[in-house]
């Protein structure tokens, strides 16, 4: 997949994987890559940037003698995932636009 | 590569970002590294499947929305002298804090210490009294058998007392366990706040 595009995926995937339950890093990564690959240092800008607008909170909890970092969804969060569903007629008009187009010049 | 190697690395790498900006990837990498070794493999595969360093600080600062501000050695220097000049104040109040939870740790063990004292004091009036007890019943019946019963008395007083002691300590190591992390919890937010640590 296009990178310019993957990344506007990944958010959502990131923000859905929390829907169920908090999460950390490398279970978000394990979550998230059934469906599209991630690597740990493309995760960290996208944590940061949800938790800087409030998409998601952090709390730590210890694990083994060493704390582990806890995200959790916030109710922006959640909207912001019914935004990205609620659009993606747009992005399906958008899809056969650029389909039409492309058959279109292949005749 | 060890996970310290790799980490030393990375810091050297980044000496240009901000020391909160080191401090949250190290975090970071030191979480995921951990979380890799946990799963199975070995220390060496799990920063071998990180990827390059260069590579890794790439894909980071890739993202534009990412404010990095860059390292200032006048504020830490300043946080420095002030920290110097405030040891009276604050390493007074520090040592008080210190012994305060001390005293809180002592006050919450004396129950435990309370009830293995009447676990240890009731097992070894029953012994004592039981053997006590035959030399009593060539005197008097009576008395041998008054010392045998108070001997069961001290006897059910150690079980009680042991019970006691290991419902009571196993509340209170848990209790500590939880307080005890949560004093480190607050230590590293504030040493992180003061640039102490990472």
């Amino acid at each position: 997949m296009e990178i310019q595009l993957k990344k506007g995926f990944l958010e959502y995937c990131v923000l859905a994987s929390l829907i169920k339950k908090d999460s950390y890093g490398y279970q978000i990564i394990k979550d998230i890559s059934q469906c599209i690959h991630i690597s740990e240092s493309t995760l960290y800008p996208i944590l940061k940037r949800l938790e800087a607008n409030q998409y998601v909170e952090t709390y730590s909890v210890e694990h083994n003698g060493r704390l582990r970092k806890y995200f959790k969804i916030t109710v922006q969060g959640n909207e912001r995932i019914q935004e990205f569903l609620k659009s993606w007629n747009e992005v399906e008009k958008i899809y056969q636009f650029i389909k039409e187009e492309s058959e279109n010049e292949e005749k | 590569m060890k996970k310290n190697e790799f980490m030393d690395s990375l810091k050297r790498k980044l000496r240009n970002e901000s020391y909160e900006y080191v401090c949250q990837v190290v975090e970071y990498y030191d979480e995921i590294i951990n979380d890799l070794i946990e799963d199975g493999i070995s220390e060496e595969e799990a920063i071998q499947s990180l990827g390059n360093i260069d590579d890794i600080l790439l894909n980071m600062h890739g993202d534009d929305i990412i404010e990095i501000k860059p390292h200032s050695k006048k504020s830490t220097a300043f946080i420095g002298v002030l920290l110097v000049l405030g040891f009276p104040l604050w390493g007074s109040l520090l040592a008080a804090g210190v012994l305060l939870l001390l005293s809180a740790y002592i006050v919450i063990w004396c129950i435990p210490i309370v009830t293995s004292c009447l676990a240890f004091a009731g097992t070894i009036s029953f012994i004592v009294g039981i053997f006590g007890a035959f030399p009593l019943f060539v005197h008097s019946i009576a008395l041998g058998i008054t010392q045998l019963g108070l001997s069961a008395i001290f006897g059910s007083m150690g079980i009680i007392g042991v019970i006691l002691t290991h419902v009571v300590s196993k509340r209170i190591f848990n209790y500590s366990k939880q307080l005890t992390g949560y004093i480190k919890e607050v230590s590293i937010k504030v040493l992180r706040k003061v640039g102490a640590v990472c």
